[in-house]
């Protein structure tokens, strides 16, 4: 079959790779409708997760058509509509059972690597290096889905593809953030990141009843459309000085829950900007956590700090002592989807949830290395490019 | 080089010796320190799941006597703690370690994940590298 695969720092091209097949009982085998890009991709195309193989198939937010079921599998069927959650949970663990399916005990394959750099191993993931498992990717024609009870999920009839693409990741990491945030009704909530995910985080603080939702990005073209399509209000970092901005719009408290949807590549300007480069480029530091750093400088005392955006390592000058003296609860984590993907189909169905308009740019498979050129490079106003196998 | 420099630079190079020598010999003690540890597991699974049947099932029942094997509630209705140590020189902790994960695995879900292969079709000189690296990460870490 044909796959987009990681070749190197900044190479991915389609190739043929071998069909993927069941390898235990309760495997399905979904043929791919469309597999996005996603922002957590970049850290693995520049190198910043270093545990990748030529050959590797990337990819890990998806839906398509089950073609083959393993026999354990009772949920689905062949020709059944899915959309699959990213990290993939056994369903029966303390952690799944308890709804943070991303910390799955059963799943991750390759369990020392992460607990060397984590103390503990969190559960596998596709697509997504060979320290979450080394599990094949969605860029794809076909991918196996372990436990395919518990990790796909049916599309209900109205809701199109190109909606329910989004589910699988964008969607419930957005609303993961605002959720486990404890956004409530009247609340201020600041998001940093207008890309999918942070466009996700705010919708998802409005229907929680957030009375202001404010996020904050510099490509004015995706802050646009946050604007547009949710109504939220705006900030560019590179005009306005954000943390005035948010103390005069919050009567000088400052927002009671700030969500981060950045990651660990996150661009600033000035001297902080330059220092994280050189520490980075150094290896001195892994990540570089300026959006972390502003969502705790800003956020009102007593209140709650959410790091949605991807991190692999350590990080430098961390405000550990606005965190204490300022009573913060800081909150993080990858996304539990199977706790979410249902509702907010449900949602997508409605109407309260839209996310086709982030599909901004959907490809053939074949265009796999020009769609990541043209998201990460933020050409022709991309948001996300969107793969049909 | 005069006198001083020489002095300064034998007391710099002894120092360094001894802290190098100290290090060793803290590392050391927590290697031996760590081996004399149980290696633990938690299960997700009740007392009466877990030690109800003659033996644990798959690679944990295959080392029978070959391993010590201690149980204990966990506390917070959590599951069952399982303790295993070696008490057979052939049976390396690393190995009794994926023992306890797949017997873990195999008691909570009925299964042990197998990973996608092959892993990749040209994998390359880091690839190799980081093949390597994979390898015994299956085997070594914390449980």
């Amino acid at each position: 079959m044909r796959a987009l695969c990681w070749e190197g720092v900044n190479d991915v091209r389609v190739q043929d790779v071998p069909d993927p097949r069941i390898l235990n009982d309760g495997d399905l085998i979904l043929k791919v409708r469309l597999s996005t890009a996603c922002g957590s991709d970049l850290h693995l195309l520049t190198g910043h997760i270093p545990f990748m193989q030529a050959g590797d198939v990337i990819g890990h937010e998806f839906m398509g058509e089950v073609v083959e079921v393993g026999p354990d599998v009772t949920r689905h069927k062949p020709g059944d509509r899915v959309v699959v959650a990213s990290f993939i949970g056994c369903g029966q663990c303390y952690y799944c059972r308890n709804d943070l399916w991303s910390l799955c005990d059963n799943t991750n394959t390759n369990p020392g690597i992460t607990q060397a750099l984590w103390g503990a191993d969190p559960g596998g993931i596709f697509g997504y290096s060979h320290a979450m498992g080394g599990f094949k990717g969605s860029h794809a024609e076909y991918v196996r889905v372990p436990f395919a009870d518990h990790n796909a999920i049916p599309i209900p009839d109205a809701v199109d593809d190109l909606s329910a693409v989004f589910a699988s990741d964008s969607a419930p990491t957005g609303w993961m953030g605002a959720d486990l945030g404890g956004v409530r009704p009247g609340d201020v909530v600041a998001v940093w990141g207008s890309g999918a995910v942070g466009q996700m985080a705010a919708r998802s603080a409005q229907l929680l009843g957030a009375e202001r939702v404010v996020v904050v990005d510099r490509f004015d073209y995706r802050l646009r459309q946050a604007e547009n399509v949710f109504g939220v209000e705006t900030l560019n970092y590179e005009h306005v000085d954000i943390g005035a901005a948010l103390r005069e719009m919050t009567g000088g408290r400052g927002p009671d829950v700030c969500i981060e949807a950045v990651g660990c590549e996150a661009h600033s300007y000035g001297p902080q900007h330059a220092y994280d480069q050189v520490k980075s480029k150094l290896k001195l530091e892994t990540d570089r956590p300026i959006a972390v750093r502003e969502a705790i400088h800003n956020c009102r005392k007593g209140g709650t700090v959410f790091v949605l955006g991807v991190f692999s390592g350590v990080v430098d000058k961390f405000p550990l002592g606005a965190v204490m003296n300022k009573g913060l609860t800081l909150r993080a984590a990858q996304q539990h989807g199977q706790r979410y993907i249902p509702m907010l189909l449900d949602r997508m169905a409605s109407g309260e949830l839209t996310t086709t308009h982030l599909a901004t740019h959907v490809l053939p498979l074949e265009e796999g290395a020009r769609g990541y050129q043209l998201f990460k490079d933020k050409q022709d106003d991309c948001v996300r490019a969107v793969f049909r196998p | 080089m005069n006198t001083t420099m020489r002095a300064i630079a034998v007391t710099g190079v002894g120092a360094a010796v001894a802290v190098g020598r100290r290090m060793t010999a803290r590392r050391r003690e927590l290697h031996r320190d760590r081996s004399d540890h149980w290696l633990a597991v938690t299960i997700d699974r009740s007392m009466d799941a877990v030690t109800g049947p003659a033996r644990l099932p798959g690679p944990m029942g295959e080392l029978g006597g070959r391993v010590e094997v201690r149980f204990r509630p966990a506390p917070g209705g959590r599951g069952t703690e399982v303790l295993a140590a070696p008490q057979d020189d052939d049976v390396s902790r690393e190995d009794l370690r994926v023992a306890l994960r797949k017997t873990k695995s195999l008691l909570e879900t009925g299964t042990v994940i197998r990973p996608d292969t092959p892993p990749t079709t040209h994998p390359g000189p880091a690839g190799k590298v980081l093949r390597l690296v994979v390898g015994k990460s299956a085997r070594e870490g914390r449980l």
